[in-house]
């Protein structure tokens, strides 16, 4: 029995080493610092090897996004793109995917089309059209979360050849980018070119498919919500698309399902209550987006 | 040695323990920034930011969130599960897109990384990468972020101020 309590307390010695190692371990934490820990390290190795890194959808992303700006002028309102950055880094953190490599960032477009575009890890860019047909900043709020949902359901990812996937995802050839020799970094370069190719053909030229616009409505209602953004004001959005003036159509309407068919799959998450914009909300919307046009 | 099967069964709990306590999960940032906050909410006190590389001791997890310490970091508090990563995070020299010498964190790069950006930009040199640098360099902190939505008069959950 004596040889039992040793044992005991040469257990006790290895256990508070431990804890105290990391200088603010406690025997008060032990009990739930242990037991869950050792099965849950193993199951997400696993899951991380299947999935994208951040770093590389990090890299896909802006490689879309170069791509989107051959094509798309920027704006240079300091003031509204601070504006729709203040607004759209608030609504991300509460998204199911809070943080990316980088971070969200927002740009406007000098564009009367009615447009905005998503880059897998957070790049997020919106047209003059479609930000001028917001009516207040509950609004221009449901838009950022919508194209923030795509990015958290990691929608641009999806929209990439399966056959591409192993390329981008498992790298081609070495364990290490520096070992990769010329011949293996131009291979990936072309693998990049390829993605970027799958990414634009989605997200500029086709779209999305419609279950996909029903996922991104859905993580925008939840951003929304948790937010503390009222979800009606997507709905009222979605309505007033049915109005695109003649110089904004060809980007939304183009790529995604009819206004109606949004506000339907809707109807069950969004209580369709009334709300109201706050003093401060509507000025500072007006203030900031005043020398847009 | 002969031992009884009560005392069997005591070696057997303690090897148990000893192991589990060797095995105390670590993990690594995989993102650029983790911010780290003193309770799993956003709206929570922020305590700082652990960096790419970082290495953590996971204490506890919740909805998502990970109670964390950081030697290096001297932080002790929750980030996300998704800046994480079990795999391991390596430090890689190369050259940047303007061909400077650099020495960055990056995971231990298979796929799509910043060496195979700077491959990709030299093969499409018009594309213009000035402005997504641009981008990126605007990054609001949560307490500009928080004081926006409660000046508007907008309240999210786990907000208790």
């Amino acid at each position: 029995m004596r040889r039992a309590s040793a044992l005991i307390a040469l257990a006790l010695i290895l256990l508070t080493s431990n804890a105290f190692a990391d200088g603010f371990g406690s025997l008060l934490d032990l009990g739930k610092k242990l037991v869950p820990v050792v099965p849950k390290a193993v199951q997400s190795v696993t899951e991380a090897n299947k999935d994208m890194t951040p770093e590389q959808e990090y890299t896909l992303g802006r490689a879309f996004g170069a791509q989107l700006l051959q094509s798309h002028k920027v704006s240079n309102d300091e003031k509204a793109n601070h504006y729709i950055n203040v607004l759209g880094q608030a609504l991300a953190r509460f998204s199911d995917l809070p943080e990316t490599y980088a971070g969200y960032h927002f740009q406007i477009l000098e564009s009367p089309e009615v447009n905005a575009f998503s880059a897998p890890g957070g790049l997020i860019f919106i047209t003059t059209g479609l930000i001028l047909m917001t009516h207040n900043e509950d609004e221009l709020a449901a838009v950022l979360a919508h194209e923030i949902g795509h990015v958290a359901k990691r929608h641009g990812v999806e929209a990439i050849k399966k056959d591409r996937q192993t390329k981008a995802w498992v790298g081609i050839g070495a364990d290490t980018a520096s070992a990769l020799g010329s011949d293996q970094m131009k291979q990936a370069a072309s693998s990049l070119r390829d993605s970027v190719s799958d990414l634009t053909s989605t997200i500029i030229d086709k779209g999305y498919s419609r279950d996909t616009e029903y996922q991104a409505d859905a993580a925008a209602v939840t951003v929304l919500t948790r937010a503390g953004y009222p979800t009606e004001a997507l709905v009222d959005m979605i309505r007033s698309l049915n109005a695109i003036p003649e110089a904004g159509k060809g980007g939304l309407t183009k790529t995604h399902p009819a206004p109606d068919d949004r506000i339907a799959h809707l109807h069950s998450l969004v209580l369709g209550k009334t709300y109201t914009v706050s003093g401060v909300q509507a000025e500072r919307y007006r203030v900031a987006l005043a020398g847009l046009k | 040695m002969n031992y009884s099967f009560g005392m069997k069964k005591v070696m057997v709990l303690v090897l148990l323990l000893a192991a589990a306590s060797v095995w105390a999960e670590s993990a690594q940032v995989q993102i650029r920034q983790a911010s780290v906050y003193d309770h799993p909410s956003v709206m929570a006190k922020f305590l700082g930011r652990l960096t790419l590389g970082d290495k953590v001791s996971v204490l506890s997890r919740k909805n998502g969130w990970v109670e964390v310490v950081s030697d290096e970091a001297h932080l002790k508090g929750w980030t996300r599960e998704q800046g994480l990563t079990s795999a391991k995070v390596a430090l890689r020299s190369g050259k940047n897109a303007q061909g400077a010498s650099t020495t960055e964190v990056s995971l231990a790069g298979r796929g799509f990384s910043d060496p195979v950006e700077s491959e990709y930009r030299q093969e499409n040199p018009q594309l213009n990468y000035a402005v997504l640098d641009a981008m990126e360099k605007n990054t609001i902190s949560d307490d500009e972020l928080n004081a926006f939505l409660r000046d508007g008069g907008i309240h999210p959950e786990g907000d208790t101020q």
